[in-house]
């Protein structure tokens, strides 16, 4: 028994150095990556140009006694080649350490390149292990993704952790947008039956003086980032950008909206603003005359917000009521305007492919290879209720009452 | 004490405690001699004139008589010796005037029925017998021409007062503890149970040192096949001295190939008490505070007696803390070692920044860094239990300050590795069983080993060979591993939570076979033993209250 033992032991103890370390990797010689940049490369319309920004530990601290809070706690590594891969290893040339990917947090594509088209390069981001798919997934509007990541950022010290907190804020507070993950983008960017739809970033003023320390020595920055609307792709291309009031529709269509606000214009000045608790939005085919045709049906629960009205008081049911039907059509009108702009721009980011061939796979089959120009002349109807569960902490409005009562 | 004599009425007719103890390592079973003279001269020598042997002779006039006495100083209770045995012999033999032919045997009687007015009286006719009885403290009356000698028992000297126990320390609840000597810790135990199915046996062990080694157990609940088991083991130790109940422990456990504990211990009676009530079998050593509880399973090293003495939600939740700090204490530096080595992925970014931070300018991989901070720990701890308290600041200031602090800022440990054996060191005192604290911290190296060459993976490689080493583990023929290893449902009752009291009805299924239920449910079967046993100690210990000690010594 005790023989046993010890020679179970010992071959376990024996096998423990076989390993010899194996992907053995210390922390203090890693590069984290957090932020991955993809641009065209100037030089060569083939290649391409990623910029890695990756965080310098020991300028990071605040809490830490020591040196270097003065520091940028980032370092941006540029590499250019062919695919992603050669990109990364040409970035290694500068790099004292081990680049490593596990911790990235987003990417920006270039405009350039999103409209030169990007479905074929993102196969490493999607097979390799150590790189996850679940960072956020951006356009840099009107410039390039290196610029983007050159941006010096004062209240998040890291600037991807400052584009990564932006995208979840305007996301819950704004709506205009919401975060898309690299494998959600991978996965339609070759669909047919939908088309990704990304956030878009931009860099507000100049990108030389973005990069310096001194950008953030001033209150107001001069140049900063700013999240802007939704990027629309088709085919693999950035085919356009819709505006804010589109994007709400849009992201309210995907039920990806945290918040919004419907405004009911009363008179000439007079305005009530309907916020939305929740929202619950459904999609589905229906077929009309062997034509497809899509329906949504938006429920919405909702309160007042906001009432510089002097005739409607709320006084009434009747009243809340009416308000409900205005808030519903002009809502309605707010969604079928970004969903004719995506036909407009000929992108099917709704997905309105996939719910036909849910509905009928066969008919899809069959006219599969002309969605693209079945698509833009699809119908879409669009069905608003709101119910309204309250006027807030008050019914009538300070404004409407009598003054000297 | 009347519980105590109504206990010592019953047992009597079954067992003669006294005269099971078995001078096993006693080489000479020579007889006295009829001389008295002979006898002291044989004794002084045995004994190499020891100066603490105490020879005090007695003469008598008419009949012309020698005796003398012996005794050890400072074993016996003086008192009793000059006033109870020394003086209550003078008296008597001043007032044999004229009876010339006084039968020595006649004499033997009458000292042993009449004169002597201590509590135990006993005969011997072999020096063994003698040699123990005196070494135990009891004083010899050795009468000239008498091959035998008359014991009276005056066991008594210097003991340790009843104190508060220094482990297992509880904020409610008893605050006894059991001292060295074993009479006081079989007291303790009688007095938390009442019952004259609490049955005591003892058994001498150690060739050379004689030590008193007592079986506990309530007849009628434990099972007889773990008490006989008891009983062979205890019976197979050859060894030449006992001087702490862990030589009993190692001695008699199922396997020494582990690094668990399969026999419990205690220096609490209340736990001892609650083990013995559960069908487990106790093992009280002389000499020790600390109690032996056989048979253990795992899930008895995360019980507390406060467990049972709060409320039972509050009980739950420290039980469960209990179970996960044991965790933490394992797995915490080798976690901390597999992720900085090998698993940057595993935790969220903001913290692994952190980490790097600290990380930066270290010159040690992160396994060295843990070994040498898990090692200075060790040190720390060992120099704090050994060293002489008065002493004892030096080691908060240099341990705390200089290893701690200084070692962080000169940058040759990172400020994460020192909170992280922090927290594994205050972990592994959670567990009330102090020796379950000792395996993790042997585990906790191997574990830091198996994560530094293959980070978790290793680590999830090893807690298997732990898991199946402990379900092959067994105490004493019970599973260590019960009620979880054999799932036992309804025993699932005291473990990972602690159900109210009302809900503790029944004894543990592997140990209270006999006698399942705790509290006795009427049924037609009126012999029932544990029936009897709650019923009648109170009305008995009522009716013999005012009899006087007949078991104390």
């Amino acid at each position: 028994m005790l023989r046993r033992c010890m020679l179970i032991a010992a071959s376990v103890l024996l096998a423990l150095p076989l390993g010899g370390c194996w992907d053995s990797k210390y922390l203090d010689n890693l590069s984290i990556v957090v932020g991955i940049g993809v641009d065209q490369d100037p030089k060569n319309e083939k290649n391409l140009r990623v910029t890695l920004q990756t965080v310098i530990p020991n300028q990071v601290s605040d809490s830490q006694s020591g040196s270097g809070k003065e520091g940028i706690p980032v370092i941006n590594y540029v590499g250019t080649g062919e695919t992603l891969i050669d990109c990364f290893l040409s970035a290694h040339h500068y790099a004292p350490r081990r680049l490593y990917f596990s911790h990235n947090q987003i990417m920006v594509i270039g405009e350039r390149l999103a409209r030169k088209g990007v479905s074929d390069i993102f196969d490493l981001i999607d097979r390799d292990m150590e790189i996850r798919t679940d960072f956020d997934v951006m356009v840099a509007k009107n410039g390039t993704a290196e610029d983007v990541l050159k941006t010096v950022t004062s209240m998040e010290k890291i600037p991807t952790n400052q584009i990564y907190g932006m995208i979840r804020t305007m996301q819950q507070r704004v709506g205009n947008l919401y975060s898309v993950k690299i494998k959600d983008f991978i996965e339609s960017i070759k669909s047919v039956k939908n088309d990704p739809a990304i956030p878009s970033i931009e860099l507000i003023g100049n990108a030389d003086q973005a990069q310096r320390k001194s950008n953030v020595d001033r209150i107001e920055p001069e140049n900063m980032l700013r999240m802007d609307s939704m990027a629309v792709f088709h085919g693999g291309k950035l085919v356009g950008y819709l505006s804010d009031e589109q994007s709400i529709g849009f992201s309210l269509v995907k039920n990806k909206l945290k918040r919004m606000n419907v405004f009911v214009q009363v008179g000439e000045n007079e305005k009530i603003t309907v916020t939305h608790l929740q929202s619950k939005a459904k999609m589905k085919a229906i077929f009309y005359r062997n034509r497809p045709a899509v329906l949504i049906e938006v429920n919405h629960q909702s309160l007042i917000m906001d009432n510089t009205s002097r005739r409607i008081q709320l006084k009434d049911e009747k009243e809340i009521r009416w308000v409900e039907r205005q808030a519903e059509k002009n809502e309605q009108k707010q969604i079928l305007g970004s969903l004719s702009r995506l036909q407009e721009l000929n992108s099917d980011a709704a997905g309105f492919g996939r719910c036909v061939y849910q509905k009928s796979p066969k008919y899809w089959k069959r006219n599969k290879e002309k969605w693209d120009s079945i698509y833009p002349e699809l119908s879409i109807v669009v069905q608003v209720r709101t119910k309204i569960l309250g006027t807030g902490v008050r019914i009538r409005s300070y404004i409407g009452e009598e003054r000297g009562t | 004490m009347s519980g105590n004599t109504f206990i010592g009425k019953k047992r009597k007719p079954s067992r003669k405690p006294e005269e099971e103890l078995t001078p096993s390592g006693m080489t000479q079973s020579e007889r006295l001699s009829p001389l008295l003279r002979s006898n002291l001269q044989k004794l002084q020598a045995d004994m190499g004139e020891s100066v603490d042997l105490v020879i005090r002779d007695v003469e008598s006039v008419r009949p012309k008589l020698n005796m003398a006495f012996a005794y050890i100083d400072g074993l016996v209770d003086s008192t009793a010796v000059s006033e109870f045995t020394i003086q209550t012999v003078l008296d008597e033999s001043s007032g044999w005037a004229g009876d010339e032919r006084l039968d020595i045997g006649e004499l033997c009687r009458a000292f042993k029925h009449k004169t002597l007015s201590v509590g135990e009286i006993s005969k011997a006719a072999e020096w063994s017998d003698v040699y123990l009885k005196l070494l135990s403290g009891d004083t010899v009356l050795f009468i000239d021409g008498s091959a035998e000698v008359i014991i009276a028992g005056t066991r008594g000297g210097e003991k340790r007062a009843v104190t508060e126990p220094s482990t297992q320390t509880v904020i409610r609840g008893p605050r006894e503890g059991f001292t060295e000597s074993i009479r006081t810790n079989t007291a303790l135990l009688r007095r938390k149970i009442k019952s004259p199915n609490l049955w005591l046996e003892a058994v001498r062990i150690g060739e050379v040192t004689h030590t008193e080694v007592a079986i506990m157990y309530l007849k009628g609940t434990a099972s007889e096949e773990i008490v006989d088991e008891v009983r062979k083991r205890l019976s197979h130790i050859k060894i030449d001295g006992v001087l702490e109940s862990g030589y009993i422990e190692e001695m008699i456990e199922d396997t020494n190939v582990t690094v668990f504990p399969t026999i419990f211990h205690s220096e609490r009676p209340d736990v001892i008490a609650a083990n013995l009530l559960e069908g487990r079998v106790a093992i009280l050593v002389d000499g020790t505070p600390f109690s032996l509880v056989v048979p253990s399973t795992f899930n008895m090293y995360f019980q507390a007696a406060e467990d049972y003495y709060t409320r039972f939600d509050a009980g739950s939740l420290i039980r469960m803390l209990r179970y996960i700090s044991f965790v933490i204490a394992l797995l915490m530096p080798s976690l901390y070692v597999a992720i900085i080595t090998f698993h940057q992925e595993m935790i969220p970014t903001p913290w692994l920044l952190k980490l790097a931070i600290q990380r930066e300018g270290v010159p040690f991989p992160a396994f060295v860094e843990a070994i040498i901070m898990e090692t200075v720990f060790e040190i720390l701890r060992e120099a704090g239990v050994r060293m002489p308290r008065s002493v004892g600041n030096t080691i908060s200031i240099v341990g705390g300050l200089v290893i701690g602090q200084a070692a962080v800022q000169a940058g040759i440990v990172s400020p994460a590795v020192v909170i992280v054996v922090s927290i594994t060191a205050i972990a592994s005192f959670v567990s009330p069983a102090y020796d379950l604290g000792i395996s993790v911290r042997l585990l906790r190296f191997l574990f830091l080993f198996a994560s530094s060459f293959i980070g978790i993976f290793g680590m999830a490689t090893l807690l298997l060979v732990l898991l199946l080493h402990l379900c092959s583990l067994k105490s004493f023929n019970v599973p260590y591993m019960a009620p979880y290893g054999p799932t036992i449902l309804s025993d699932l009752k005291d473990t990972l939570v602690r159900v109210p009291m009302k809900l503790m009805k029944t004894r543990p299924k592997l140990l209270g076979k006999n006698n399942p239920n705790r509290i006795p449910v009427p049924a037609p079967k009126a012999e029932d033993p544990a029936a009897g046993a709650v019923g009648g100690s109170l009305t008995g210990a009522e009716a013999t209250g005012t009899n006087s000690g007949s078991q104390n010594q």
